[in-house]
Formats: C-alpha cells, structure tokens, sequence
C-alpha cells in the first residue's frame, strides 16, 4: 500500500521569502526509512491540467498556452529526460490535494501577500517519487502573459514554480537589497529557482540559466550526462571547523557560466555536480540574500562570515570529481 | 645418322662458355689493384639533442562572472572579475633529428613544462578579498619540424639557422583528472656551435640555442584563439 504525505513546501515570492523548508543544490528531498531520497517524478511524461480559473488579465486559455510554454522551457533542455503531457482543462483547484491529478491554475491567496505562486507535492513516502503535484498563482498580484509593465509576466513564474514541480529547491545564485518597507529587492539573479521574482514586467525567467539547467540534468539524467559532466567539491571551513549552509558558487572561466551549491553538513562540505568538464573559480558567500527558510529548515545556518574567492583553480574532468578542497572563510 | 654429332657438338659449346666464364673473373681480378682504396667517411646523419629552457607566459583572457540585473534587458550584473594566464616557466626539451642534406635536418621535438596557471579574481560585487587563484598544469608538446641552415661553411663557428614546424600540445591538469589537446605551431631560428671532432664536414656534438615563437590553438587555451608563446631553449646534440 502505498503511502503519501502532501506538503506545499515552495514559493516565489513577490518581495519576500516566505517559503517553508527546502532542501539544498536545487534538490529537493525526503527522508525515507532514515535516508535522504530526492523528490522526483519516476515516470515520463508527467501529465498535467490546467484550471479553468481566470484572473484579471489573464484568461484560462491564455494561462494554458503560458504555462505549457514554460513546461516545454524545461522539456527541451537536451541533457535531462523528462517529459511532460497535457491532460486538458480541469474544474479542480490546485489546492485539492491528492485528488491525482496535477493541476496548475489561478488561485486566490489574499492573505500570502509576499507570495506569488507555490507548489504542492504529494509524494511516496516509501520512495520519494512524486505522485501529484500542483501549483497555484496568487490572484492577489497582477498577472500578464504579454510582459506588461504593471504585472508580473506569468510565463517566468510558471518556469520558475514548474522547477519545483520537477523536485528542484531554490538556487540562492542572486544579489538583494532590502528595501525601506520590508522584504528584499532582487539585484541580480542568474538562476530561475532563485526564490525570490524579478520585478514586474520582467520576462528575463522564461528562459533556463546554467545553474537550472544543471539541477534538473543532475535530477533526471539523459544517457551520458554524468559521463560527460563532472564536479567541484570541497570543504567551506571557518576557524577550523566546518560552516553549514554557505553558499558555493562554481564559474566556468571559458563558458562564464555560473552553477550554484551548499555546504551540506557540520564539516562544511559541498558538492557542486553536473559541471561541464574545465577550469572553474570558486566563490563563498553567507546565505543573506533571501530568508534562509527558503533554502534549508535547519536553524544552524551560519551567515556571520565574510564572502570569499577561492585562491584554488579547480580543475572539472569529465565524468568524474575534481580533487576535494577546503575555502577557509573569516567572520565578519 | 648425324644426331649424335649435333650433340657432341652442342656439349662442346656448352663446355666452352662455361670455361670463359670461370676464366673471365680470374682474368679481371688479375686487373685489379692489390689493395683497396679507403671508402669515404659517411655522413652523419642522425642528431639527438637534449636541453632546457624558459617558455613565456599565455594570456588566456578576461572575463567576468555576471549575473542578470532585475531590469527588462537583464543586463549584466559583475559579481567578480577574472584574468586568466599561464604563468612563464622552465621547460626540458629532447629533440631527433635527421640530416637531409648539409643544410636541411627533419626533425622531433618533445618538451615538457609545469607551468602555474592563474586567475586573479577580483572586484568582488560584495568586497571579496582579490585573490590568485591557481593550478599547477603538465604541458607537453609534440612537434615535428625542420631546420634550414643559412650557411654551410665549416670555418665558421657559429652556424645560423631557421626552424618551423607544428604538432599537439597535451595539458593534463592538476590532478591528472582533465586533460586537454590543442594544436601547437612555431617559427624561429638558432645558431648552432660545433665542439669536438668532425667527420665528413660534420661535428660529431655541438650546442644549440633555439628562439621560437610558438602558436597554440586549443588546450588550455581553448576559446582564446591563436594564442602566441616565446619559448627559448638551449641545448646539446650529438650526431651519428
């Protein structure tokens, strides 16, 4: 008999993380039997449905045609396997769990007023496999499918909320300032998993960066992916012991292209996969761009230490781990 | 009946030629001189060199780390910058070479380099200390190649001489986990000193130096284009 527990654990968030745990490398995870299995669908193509809801703005069949343009953003990466299928309009509400259908559509959520979307999962307790997932867009916000100036463009969104519908946590692969009334302004980002949006009227999130491209590969692998990519690792180290939850950020100096991860544990040590092969600088930083609840529900998190670059080039090889190194860090 | 005598007539003949022809050697070795002149000294072809030198530095390039700013162009957003190089380094060479004629030798050259390779990572988003981040890579380079030498007279000590040629060049990396293959090409030119005796107009060892300017495509140079190189190296030869 199969076993299920139903969670919304994910959202993007409009000026603020409010997000409930996730776990860390894009990867989200559950504990089965007392070991930590990732969340992932286990069958191809995971078929979808769309509500019938509308929004101001935007109709049902407009939201269709957004959504399954962000679904295929993620289809065509051509380094992971998953696929997905339309099933057709729906009268159920994203928010009816475990009724088995995945339904994505317009929701009204007044009082998640930092909250643009969110996905729910139900999953198999026994083996982390996804059974449903749903997401729901927040009515309480202004949506566009056109890029408008005074909306958030859905399609971005949608990309970002279909990451976690695939088993993929947040990237903290972004820069943020706070702002005078509360909550925190995205700089820059350069990962559509990064947990909070970009402003209204942005439509830079339809398109995947390097860091998602390299969690959904890692997540669902197509033939050689692992044989051809390979893997920083090391140890974020801070007066001699280990630092949990720093962030780590690989750059490829030929391709420019940035991939995200965390130290892990108590001894600080990170892992950082699905690298292309060659040269890479690496770079340290405090999780205190966006809540630390949006990436790990761990109260330990340690963000009292300076940024710091690597002074280790690190050699990526193909299919397999480039040597273990340690990035010693200084307290603010 | 006149067959038998046909053959007894044929016999004879055959007996004849094969007489002359035993006699004929004898005769011409009676022509000979008693003893045999010296054969001339043979040319020594084959060269093998050994030497060390000093290779220049490679400009790999800049570049930044960028992330997309929150506006509709997504424009660039620096988190850090980065300027990539090898770093100059010594280098041992083994070298084969076969002489065409006086002036032209075909020849192999391998060499083999540790040079550092460096990124200075700097002008952090959020004031990160500006580091060198680095790695130490194995070069070796495999070429063949020609010298031409600009002057054939003996009495002259110093021989000049141009060179060319192309091969792979292999970068294994620190940790022998990556390795990457460019192709490398040089021009340039030496002066050859002869030391010790000769045969046939030919120095049995000698000194070499070598200046060249080398073009690696790929490797670690990979994305950077034509990336140029001096190499100089000084070395010693012996020929057989």
């Amino acid at each position: 008999m199969r076993r299920t527990c139903v969670a919304w654990v994910l959202a993007v968030c409009a000026v603020g993380a409010a997000a409930t745990p996730a776990s860390a490398y894009l990867h989200l995870s559950s504990t089965v039997r007392g070991q930590t299995a990732p969340i992932k669908w286990r069958q191809s193509p995971v078929r979808w449905f769309s509500s019938t809801a509308d929004a101001p703005g935007v109709t049902a069949a407009q939201f269709q045609t957004a959504v399954n343009a962000a679904f295929g953003t993620w289809e065509a990466v051509p380094t992971a396997t998953i696929a997905f299928q339309y099933g057709g309009f729906t009268g159920a509400r994203p928010s009816d769990d475990d009724d088995g259908l995945s339904v994505l559509g317009f929701e009204s959520h007044g009082d998640l007023d930092r909250t643009l979307a969110a996905t729910g999962f139900t999953i198999d307790i026994i083996t982390g496999a996804i059974v449903e997932s749903d997401v729901f867009f927040n009515t309480a916000f202004e949506w566009s499918t056109s890029g408008a100036a005074n909306a958030f463009d859905l399609q971005s969104v949608a990309t970002h909320e279909i990451g976690h519908f695939l088993g993929l946590g947040h990237s903290a692969l972004g820069e943020t300032e706070m702002q005078a009334g509360g909550g925190r302004r995205v700089v820059a980002a350069s990962s559509v998993m990064f947990p909070i949006a970009f402003g209204r009227g942005i439509t830079t999130d339809r398109a995947l960066q390097p860091d998602d491209v390299a969690g959904v590969s890692n997540t669902y692998p197509e033939g050689d992916f692992a044989q051809d990519t390979g893997s920083v690792q090391g140890r974020v180290r801070l007066g001699g012991r280990g630092v949990f939850a720093a962030h780590v950020v690989a750059f490829n100096l030929r391709t420019g292209d940035l991939v995200g991860g965390f130290s892990l544990n108590a001894e600080g040590e990170f892992a950082i996969a699905g690298l292309p092969p060659g040269l890479y600088a690496v770079r340290v930083e405090p999780l205190d761009d966006a809540a630390t609840d949006s990436f790990f529900d761990d109260p330990g998190i340690d963000t009292n230490f300076k940024v710091a670059l690597s002074d280790h080039l690190v050699a990526v090889p193909k299919g397999g781990a480039a040597a273990s190194f340690d990035v010693t860090v200084q307290t603010k | 009946m006149t067959r038998p005598r046909d053959i007894r007539s044929a016999w004879l003949a055959a007996v004849a030629v094969c007489a002359l022809a035993i006699a004929m050697p004898a005769a011409a070795q009676a022509r000979r001189p008693p003893a045999r002149s010296p054969r001339p000294p043979r040319t020594p072809r084959v060269e093998l060199g050994f030497g060390a030198g000093v290779a220049g530095g490679l400009t790999l390039g800049q570049g930044d780390a960028t992330l997309l700013s929150n506006n509709a162009t997504g424009s660039p957003f620096r988190l850090f910058s980065t300027d990539t190089r090898v770093a100059p380094a010594a280098l041992i060479e083994g070298r084969v070479g076969y002489r065409v004629t006086s002036r032209l030798t075909v020849e192999g050259l391998l060499t083999v380099g540790r040079p550092d390779l460096i990124s200075s990572l700097s002008a952090d988003a959020e004031n990160a200390t500006a580091v060198e981040a680095t790695s130490r890579l194995t070069e070796y380079v495999i070429t063949g190649g020609a010298i031409w030498r600009l002057t054939t007279n003996p009495r002259r000590r110093w021989t000049p001489f141009v060179s060319g040629g192309a091969g792979v060049a292999r970068h294994v990396h620190e940790g022998q986990t990556l390795i990457e293959s460019g192709v490398d090409g040089y021009a340039g030119g030496g002066l050859i000193y002869p030391v010790g005796s000769q045969r046939a107009g030919v120095s049995r060892a000698g000194l070499r130096v070598d200046a060249r300017l080398h073009m690696l495509n790929g490797g670690v140079a990979e994305g950077a284009g034509a990336s140029p190189r001096g190499v100089v190296t000084g070395s010693v030869f012996v020929t057989f």
